[in-house]
């Protein structure tokens, strides 16, 4: 022992004091509701519909829109490049799925919120083929500059703020309703970022970028007004409203059968 | 009364004794040991600049099974890290020039500390002197709600600093419902000395060094779950030791200085992370 060891153990406990009562608590976790174990939505499956929109020009677009909660960990949201006038499988379309993690799950009002987050968010494109049968990867991955962009953005501006993202489930006369949560969400975690004003100033930019991901040659017109991205609108719940989920029979060589979707 | 008239007198002691004293080489074991005195000509009308921290910081995770049965991990990091508060840094696009505002600094750069990473993201800090709160937070952009997870306080006197942080979940901590750790919740408590007025590391008269970074040190970690203990040395930040590489010398401070060695076994070479204050 050095005789500077009973100085340090001052310092020490000096240090103790300071530092005392740093031990955390977990009980102040508990009452978010944003965080829990609970299993409420125990349907498992596959589910799909088509949400139409119009672009500034009145041209009538439309997109499937999928859903895939296989267990209380994860969902999938699967969306097809948009084309005009109607859906329709008859030629091949690019499907991107993106992966978010469940963190709770909440009953009330007969809607059930499910919280989701994107962590490590995880993207995959694959091409429906036309006959419907065999799904195959897409040959090359298409575009994917803008989740680039934004996934630097977010960690620049907000440290990899993941946002917490709600899906608002509602079953009704054997039908499903839901929100539609879309990328965006999750990757401005900034409110200021997520505003009307932010969307329709940058809206341009975001739409080129995102249909970039579809390798599309015609594209809607860029629009705050139309619900593909979500993001820009302000209001979507009638949109859902109108567009409810059905329950699709998958198989493991068509996990995505949109030929099974009604189009409205 | 006796006891705490000594109490004092000691720390009055340990304040007045020179540098030299107290300069020691620290390796893991003492990195809760106290700071050195300020330096001399440190600038104590201004926050920007580098400043050596030593913290506590202990994180609680928490695993549950399908089964509900739930699996608890503490973990405990003492250690020393410099970092730099820097002065608001305003662009003028038309001359293309950056000037820099030192009456109005930035927050203390942490994100190298160990939890840093699983607090998300803080909301912008207004002008500040003196003290400042740091909150984090999460947004949820359906239902327009932001939900505040905790926050740092840290307070200025002169040149030396505390600070104090309560930190809940957050989802950058989050790693799964089920058989995943989630950092549940974590405390800090801070002190800090400042050893140079100017704002930069690697771009910095005072020191001797390659290093570049504007938050960095080394921790001893402390793991305990299901009754196991394990403790390691870790440099920070967290990525300079990968999975391929190993501390071959543990590394110290020495007063203001630091020393760390890192072997890359995949590149069969060293890296020295050294700060030498002049």
């Amino acid at each position: 022992m050095n005789k500077f060891t009973p100085l340090l153990a001052v310092v020490f406990f000096t240090s103790s004091i300071i530092f005392t009562g740093c031990k955390p608590s977990s009980s102040s976790t508990k009452t978010n509701p944003d965080f829990n174990r609970k299993v409420v939505f125990e349907d498992y499956g596959t589910y799909g519909r088509t949400v139409y929109f119009e672009d500034t020009d009145g041209d009538t677009w439309c997109y499937f829109d999928l859903l895939t909660i296989d267990n209380p960990e994860q969902l999938k949201l699967t969306v097809s490049a948009p084309m005009e006038e109607q859906c329709s499988t008859d030629t091949d379309l690019i499907l991107i799925t993106y992966n978010s993690l469940i963190t709770s799950e909440v009953a009330g009002d007969g809607i059930t919120s499910i919280q989701t987050i994107a962590k490590d968010f995880q993207r995959e494109a694959m091409i429906y083929p036309s006959n419907g049968v065999a799904r195959e990867p897409a040959p090359s991955l298409p575009d994917d500059s803008l989740l680039q962009i934004m996934t630097i953005l977010n960690a620049a501006l907000f440290g990899g703020n993941p946002a917490m993202v709600s899906l608002n489930l509602r079953s009704d006369n054997d039908e499903l309703y839901g929100n539609i949560p879309y990328i965006l969400d999750y990757l401005t975690s900034d409110k200021e970022f997520q505003n009307e004003d932010f969307m329709r100033a940058n809206s341009a930019t975001l739409f080129i970028s995102y249909y970039a991901l579809f390798s599309l040659d015609d594209l809607p017109d860029p629009s705050v007004d139309v619900p593909f991205p979500m993001a820009a609108q302000p209001v979507r719940s009638d949109i859902y409203a109108d567009h409810p989920y059905q329950k699709l029979s998958t198989t493991e060589t068509d996990p995505y059968p949109l030929n099974q979707i009604r189009v409205e | 009364m006796k006891t705490s008239l000594l109490f004092c007198g000691l720390l009055t002691l340990a304040a007045s004794l020179p540098t030299n004293v107290l300069a020691d080489p620290i390796y893991a074991d003492d990195f809760d040991a106290a700071l050195p005195p300020v330096p001399d000509g440190i600038d104590t009308s201004l926050h920007t600049g580098v400043w050596l921290l030593s913290f506590t910081d202990v994180g609680v995770y928490e695993s549950v099974d399908y089964d509900g049965n739930i699996t608890r991990t503490e973990i405990s990091a003492t250690g020393r890290v410099y970092s730099v508060i820097a002065p608001t840094s305003v662009n003028d696009s038309e001359t293309d020039t950056t000037t820099y505002d030192h009456s109005r600094p930035g927050a203390l750069a942490l994100s190298c500390l160990p939890f840093s990473s699983s607090d998300g993201g803080s909301k912008s800090l207004e002008d500040w002197s003196g003290s400042y709160e740091q909150v984090n937070y999460y947004y949820n952009p359906i239902t327009d709600a932001e939900t505040e997870t905790g926050s740092l306080s840290i307070e200025i006197n002169g040149a030396e600093l505390e600070g104090r942080g309560v930190f809940r979940q957050h989802p950058a901590g989050f790693g799964g419902r089920f058989n995943a750790n989630n950092l549940i919740a974590h405390s800090i408590g801070i002190r800090g000395i400042k050893i140079s007025n100017n704002a930069s590391v690697l771009e910095n008269e005072d020191f001797e060094t390659t290093i570049s970074s504007s938050c960095f040190g080394a921790i001893q970690k402390t793991t305990v779950k299901e009754g196991e203990r394990e403790v390691e040395t870790v440099i920070l930040p967290s990525h300079w030791q990968g999975t391929n590489e190993q501390i071959i010398n543990p590394p110290y401070f020495d007063g203001y200085d630091f020393h760390a060695e890192i072997f890359s076994a995949q590149q069969g070479t060293t890296d020295s992370y050294t700060l030498i204050l002049k």
